[in-house]
């Protein structure tokens, strides 16, 4: 039997999964001789001699019996003639080769799998109870990554070097953790320390005494910072409104803010929330995110964890540490809460931590270092019709860096696209894929503007590319666009181009979703803020046309807003404005009167703005089309949020409200009317509020908020169906952060899809501001396409 | 700029389209400048000329408009007059001399043009500034608005170096020498009919007693007026001009209670509004106390701080650090704030 050789190219996720290990052992079983190696594109070589059949048999097996996390983007099988013969099969030394083909790509941070935890539980003495256990299947990836090839010492782990016992198992290649770059141990790993408030240590014999202690602590009213993967968290009791309150305060402007929970597991969850079967399979899988839940009738924990909410955000323990921290709790949930004020970048150096969250009473960080932050993902799960829509609020830990999918391919260029300023994901294009980084956060602090750097700079990196083209947000005053030539000279990079805020949305929809770039649309942009091409603001967008050629063909009647921001902070603002249009400057100050305790300089303020009012002339960009804005009204003029603490409370809290108390059957229908003028629909929001105001004695606040945003998505949905009637066009692509919110979503779907018309959304990226990078690259993909 | 660029407002504000356009005009001019002298181009406070021994003499050109011309605090004369005097100053020069030209519309009320005038003249008389040269015309209805004051001020430097906006070192201090945007938000109150508890004034003055006895030590490298564009716009030629970092701590910049209140009720960045009687000083680090103790010992400068300094990092911004801990920059103002949050 004559012996060939061959050599198999792979790409996808074939680094940082154990796949060397799996071809390994396979190539042992089989009695093949050769090697295995991983490439500079984080692809993987492999060159293997044998007898033909069995060599066919490998490629299956390569194929079939694949480690878990294993993706193939491609699978390239050269035959070779050589005369050099191997005596046996190893794993080669990493090399810097790429080999360019396919596509590779790191896998995300994986939760710790059963097989380590089981490892937590047992007797054996290195990994018992041992807080950073992980193998091949598990353990932090994109976090603890410097650069590619994914071996050990391109990773922070090269800051400890193996115990000769670790080694072994590092080598044997029988082992769970033959060439599991994250190995170690209790002897040669990582380990936990305990802070007091004055920065002494504590000192414990066991990590697992140290966790007692920490859990005891918390059940007792203390806050914790625990340092974790891809960040630190505050962790408190979730049940102590006094501790709450306290965290609350001292994290500043964090007024109603809702804190998420970390849940022991999902029967724990049970007695507190619904569960659907799609928010249970996500809740357990690798990538543990967030899922904002329905509370239900036996919730317990404090009203302070997520005040004014209908839902919580509950994840469940994906570090060792988590395992043990909650299995040391009598209560089984905790609040885990992301360090950082406002606006600032999660704390992750252990002295920086330590320095600047002075109110916390112990501190419970390790020694590993965080190379990337990585925030938790959150999502809620939305009903889309009859079934289930994934939404991201936001999309990190255990996502990035995957990419996905465009039905365009730029050949070798790489873009980018930075987003706008809010909830900023930049995303990176190369080929026919499109790479969100790690969420940022507001980039409004040049700490964070520093952070979105280095977070592109690193997966720039991990791609092995360099960028041709960026794309940013046309709001002229956001720090993104104002820095663009910094930005652009820091990439080495001649060319940008601004895009719509709204625009990007629904591009957003249609790259996920696939939709022909030619194919006309309706495209539904409901959010806060954005910045029009006409200058001034919007946020009520409703266009027709192709994604590259979109026109503005319908939008909520305009409106000022008095203070511009002022009027975001403080809704009655917006309210006051709104109202003037259908009353008299007079009959509004009547109607506003009662309410000046909501504007911080009272009755002097009313004049103020009654006056501005008076006398119109505002600036272009103090006008607006916002739906979210109009919801800020809403939830004024009923009296359910008066300041805004964080990002679309209002009209969050209106929704909370709203879906909390469904008990009464009896509602009023409100109606919001629109016209058609020329073509251009105009949703005519203000006639609303005398209806309102009349029923406001009659009805409960959360009927009539329920009533407002069901006429909202209502009038949406006959504009789209008449455009669509109109002009013969079937997709309709809804986005913007308004779009999350259930009642509106609702109604619209109900009313097109009874009408047979297609609705696509966002459920990869998030439909707010953090999916806005994925819709500029590939509306900028599009542009550049056409000029060949 | 494109030839079919209209101008608007904003190429006048002090902010960042306004250097666009300022940089396309001086294109225009040939000769910018005499001998080694500070010339137009540089876009300092004024102009030198070095005459002959060690003299240099320092001009300063301006025209002033306000709506309304007389407004609380003062007057469009008295403005006239500080603001020349003022920029002189700010030269590290001594006001000796100011011209005056005069655009009055058609309909304006005698009395208002001598009070104006008197204003001017008493200005200029209390800091022994002559009135030397002048033009009066009347324009037909429409075309001025009330009164306009065209000026150019003349004066002797008297500081042993070349106080300039682009003589910020790194290290130096940066002095403000009281609240910033009294007049900018008396103004604006005035205007939008802001109901203050008390009444808050333009800050107009000449700082010229204030601060000539500190040039002459040599000590303070840079200063500035923050007038048109504000304290924003006044910063940000130091740092671009000196290609230094100005890195300011919040806590530190003092605040006048009623100038935020403007800001709060009308959604205003601080650092927009304008001022008339404040300088911006840049001082070597080691006289900086000195100087502090110097100023805050005069009426007009009682409430000056130090609220940074220029740092090598951030070449070319306006740094602040937040009273929270986070660093944000401070742009020259580019018209008005837009919305921005979601």
């Amino acid at each position: 039997m004559v012996d060939v050789t061959i050599e198999i190219l792979v790409s996808g996720i074939v680094q940082g999964i154990g796949y060397r290990p799996f071809v390994y052992n396979l190539a042992k079983e089989l009695n093949l001789k050769g090697n295995v190696q991983n490439l500079g594109d984080a692809g993987v070589k492999i060159i293997v001699q044998g007898s033909k059949e069995i060599l066919d048999k490998f490629i299956e097996l390569l194929k079939e019996n694949k480690p878990k996390l294993c993706i193939y983007e491609s699978f390239q099988v050269n035959w070779e003639t050589t005369s050099s013969l191997f005596e046996s099969f190893e794993i080669a030394k990493s090399s810097s080769e790429t080999k360019g083909i396919g596509f590779s790509y790191l896998p995300p941070d994986v939760s710790i799998c059963d097989e380590c935890l089981q490892e937590l539980d047992s007797k054996e003495r290195r990994r018992t109870n041992y807080p950073f256990n992980s193998c091949v299947d598990c353990g932090p990836r994109y976090t603890v990554i410097e650069k590619i090839p994914y071996d050990r010492p391109n990773t922070v782990m090269t800051d400890f070097p193996f115990c000769s016992e670790c080694n072994k198992d590092y080598k044997n290649s029988d082992d769970r953790r033959f060439h599991a770059q994250t190995t170690c141990c209790i002897d040669c790993g990582p380990t936990y320390t305990v802070y007091s408030s004055s920065n002494e240590e504590i000192f414990f014999s066991s990590q697992k005494d140290l966790v007692r202690f920490i859990a005891k602590e918390i059940e007792d009213g203390k806050i914790v910072a625990i340092k974790g993967i891809g960040g630190t968290h505050l962790a408190c009791s979730t049940l102590d409104d006094e501790v709450l309150i306290k965290l609350r305060e001292a994290k500043g402007k964090r007024k109603y803010k809702p804190f998420a929970i970390m849940a022991r597991n999902v029967e724990d969850i049970k007695k507190f929330a619904n569960l659907n079967s799609e928010e249970e399979t996500l809740l357990t899988s690798f990538r543990k995110p967030i899922i904002l839940l329905q509370r239900n009738e036996n919730y317990y924990l404090s009203e302070w964890v997520a005040p004014g909410l209908h839902n919580v955000g509950v994840m469940l323990p994906y570090a060792g540490i988590h395992y043990m921290l909650l299995k040391e709790m009598h209560e089984p949930t905790v609040v885990m809460t992301s360090a950082n004020p406002s606006n600032y970048p999660m704390f992750i150096d252990n002295e920086e931590i330590k320095e600047r969250l002075d109110y916390v009473d112990y501190f419970l960080l390790h020694n590993r270092r965080i190379y990337q932050r990585n925030d938790d993902s959150v999502l809620r799960i939305n009903k889309l019709g009859e079934r289930f829509s994934t939404k991201f609020l936001r999309r990190s830990r255990g996502w990035v860096p995957e990419p996905l999918l465009s039905s365009i391919d730029i050949g070798t260029s790489t873009y980018l696209a930075i987003g706008a300023e809010m909830h900023l994901i930049p995303s990176l294009m190369k080929g026919s894929k499109i790479i969100p980084t790690q969420h940022i956060g507001t980039v409004t602090l040049l700490e964070t503007y520093d952070y979105m750097l280095d977070a592109i700079e690193h997966i720039l990196k991990l791609y092995n590319t360099k960028i041709d083209a960026i794309a940013y947000d046309m709001h002229p005053q956001y720090l993104t666009s104002t820095n663009i030539e910094e930005i652009a000279a820091k990439f080495d990079v001649e060319e940008y181009f601004a895009f719509q805020h709204h625009e990007a949305h629904i591009a957003s929809v249609a790259l996920e979703n696939k939709i022909n770039p030619e194919e006309k649309v309706i495209g539904l942009a409901l959010d806060g803020t954005g910045y029009g091409r006409d200058g001034t603001i919007w946020g009520g967008e409703i266009f027709t046309g192709p994604v590259s050629n979109l026109t503005r063909s319908g939008y909520l009647e305009q409106f000022a807003l008095p203070g511009g921001d002022l009027a975001v902070k403080y809704p009655i603002r917006t309210l006051i404005s709104l109202l003037s249009h259908t009353y008299s400057l007079d009959e509004v100050t009547a109607i506003v009167e009662p309410m000046t305790k909501y504007l911080p300089r009272g009755i002097d303020e009313l004049e103020l703005i009654i006056k501005q009012l008076d006398r119109g002339n505002f600036p272009k960009g103090f006008l607006t089309t916002s739906s979210g804005r109009f919801l800020d009204a809403i939830s004024s003029v009923l009296e359910v949020c008066q300041e805004q603490t964080y990002e679309g409370e209002p009209a969050i809290r209106l929704e909370g409200l709203s879906l909390s108390d469904r008990s009464n059957n009896n509602h009023p229908r409100l109606n919001i009317p629109y016209s058609n003028n020329n073509g251009i629909y105009q949703l005519e929001v203000s006639k609303i509020f005398p209806d309102l105001i009349n029923l406001k004695s009659e009805f409960k606040k959360s009927v009539l908020g329920h009533a407002v945003q069901q006429a909202l998505g209502r009038s949406l949905a006959e504009i789209t169906i008449e455009l669509s009637d109109d002009k013969g066009i079937d997709n309709i692509l809804i986005s913007g952060g308004v779009s999350l919110n259930s009642i509106i979503i609702d109604e619209i779907v109900k009313k097109l899809t009874l009408n047979q018309k297609k609705i696509f959304t966002n459920e990869k990226v998030s439909p707010g501001d953090g999916g806005i990078s994925v819709g500029q690259i590939y509306m900028l993909a599009l542009q550049q396409s056409k000029q060949f | 700029m494109k030839p079919d660029t209209i101008i608007e407002l904003n190429h006048g504000a002090g902010g960042s389209l306004m250097d666009t356009f300022l940089d396309s005009l001086l294109d225009i001019y040939k000769t910018k400048s005499i001998e080694n002298g500070i010339g137009v181009d540089e876009l300092d406070d004024g102009a030198t000329i070095p005459l002959s021994g060690d003299f240099t003499l320092i001009v300063s050109s301006d025209s002033h408009t306000v709506d309304p011309i007389f407004f609380p605090g003062g007057d469009i004369g008295e403005l006239a007059a500080a603001g020349t005097i003022n920029d002189v100053t700010m030269m590290g020069g001594k006001p000796i001399a100011i011209t005056c030209a005069l655009l009055i519309e058609e309909g304006t009320i005698y009395s208002d043009v001598q009070k104006v005038l008197t204003s001017f003249a008493r200005t200029c008389e209390e800091h022994n500034v002559a009135v030397i040269a002048g033009d009066t015309k009347v324009l037909p209805k429409g075309q001025v608005d009330s009164i306009y004051i065209s000026t150019t001020g003349l004066g002797i430097r008297v500081s042993p170096n070349v106080i300039s906006d682009s003589n910020v070192e790194v290290g130096d201090k940066i002095l403000i020498t009281g609240f910033p945007g009294m007049h900018g938000a008396s103004l604006i109150a005035g205007r939008e009919g802001i109901n203050l508890k008390t009444t808050l004034e333009s800050d107009v003055a000449p700082l010229v007693d204030l601060l000539l006895p500190l040039v002459k030590e040599g000590a303070i490298h840079a200063m500035k007026d923050p007038t048109r564009g504000g304290t924003g716009s006044a910063l940000n030629e130091f740092a671009e001009k000196s290609n230094v970092g100005l890195l300011l701590n919040e806590n530190e910049i003092p605040i006048h209670p009623e100038v935020n209140g403007v800001c709060e009720l009308l959604g205003i960045d601080i650092f927009s509004l304008s001022s008339e009687g404040k300088a911006i000083i840049a001082v070597s680090a080691e006289k900086a106390e000195e100087v502090l103790t110097q100023i805050t010992n005069h009426p007009l400068g009682k409430d000056a701080k130090i609220i940074g300094e220029a740092t090598d990092k951030y070449r070319g911004k306006v740094v602040l650090r937040t009273s929270i801990g986070g660093h944000r920059l401070i742009r020259k103002p580019f018209g008005e704030p837009i919305p921005r949050v979601c």
